[in-house]
């Protein structure tokens, strides 16, 4: 989950396992603490988020090294195909572009509603805010998307 | 239209949300934290902030002891010094008024010697209190050369 939740931030496999190792670094160095923490899942994530998004605000100074297509090698067969017909690589990666022209806060609970095992609860204390807040940020995230991809259509 | 964006908005977050890894994750992650926490234990940086982490209990209740104690021993002696200050000081001494901004010059003096009235002395003049008015008598002394207006009610 840490891998994914790091992923969806920086998509590429090298950092975002590199990120994954951080987060559990800074937990051993953090140790003492971890008495004081109620919920350790969302602790963890919160890590790998922040980390995650440090690196890419610093990674925004040089050439993005994005490799969606790298997890295909991982799925399964079936997988592949059903997901190769509804969208290919290339849309993939123009939607993602799309995806980091939203707003911060609405690109973020994007980014993690996607992560299947996160609950709106556990996305809510990750960025610091309510349930609400938090189904509203996707909602308009999703309104917003859908808006610039069908610009892009009417612009093409 | 709506539709067919929103199908592609949600395999684009499927994409994100079933990416793998590449396998032996755990492994490494498990040799790296394994790596850090030889090093950790080296170095003596580390083990110094442990020892003051574990026990800063004892490091806060000796601080607070102590910063009592600066306190008790500083009023104490602030006290003894106003104590000091209050017995009268040796004769002679010129004490100045500190407290009220004025200068020397209106500060108290006090005689080295108790001052001695002398014996051959009578008042320069005598007066006579009559109907609220003060009467100067004839035969009051007086330095020489000094006029002295008669009293209208012993004119002729």
């Amino acid at each position: 989950m840490l891998y994914r939740v790091a992923y969806s931030v920086i998509r590429n496999a090298a950092e975002a396992e590199d990120i994954v190792q951080e987060a559990f670094l800074r937990v051993l160095r953090h140790k003492e603490k971890l008495n004081e923490i109620r919920d350790a899942r969302v602790w963890l994530v919160r890590i790998a988020w922040n980390l995650a998004l440090d690196r890419k605000r610093r990674a925004k100074t040089r050439p993005e090294t994005e490799d969606i297509d790298a997890h295909a090698r991982t799925l399964t067969t079936a997988e592949r195909r059903a997901d190769q017909e509804v969208i290919s690589s290339q849309e993939c990666a123009r939607i993602l572009g799309l995806i980091d022209r939203l707003p911060k806060k609405e690109r973020e609970a994007l980014l993690l509603s996607a992560v299947e095992e996160l609950s709106t609860t556990e996305i809510a204390a990750i960025c610091s805010t309510t349930e609400s807040s938090i189904r509203s940020r996707i909602f308009r995230a999703r309104k917003e998307l859908a808006l610039l991809l069908a610009k892009e259509r009417g612009g093409q | 239209m709506k539709h067919a964006f929103d199908k592609k908005i949600d395999a684009v977050l499927h994409r994100i949300a079933h990416v793998q890894p590449e396998p032996g994750l755990e492994k490494r992650i498990h040799a790296r934290l394994e790596r850090e926490s030889a090093r950790m234990e080296k170095n003596p940086a580390v083990r110094l902030r442990r020892f003051f982490l574990a026990q800063r209990l004892a490091f806060a209740a000796a601080a607070t002891v102590a910063g009592c104690a600066v306190m008790v021993v500083g009023s104490v002696q602030h006290s003894r010094q106003k104590a000091l200050e209050g017995v009268a000081p040796p004769a002679g001494i010129h004490l100045g008024a500190p407290e009220s901004g004025v200068g020397a010059a209106s500060g108290v003096r006090i005689s080295p010697q108790p001052m001695v009235a002398p014996e051959n002395t009578h008042a320069r003049s005598e007066r006579k209190v009559t109907n609220g008015r003060a009467t100067v008598l004839k035969d009051a002394h007086k330095p020489t050369g000094v006029a002295v207006p008669g009293s209208p009610e012993q004119k002729p």
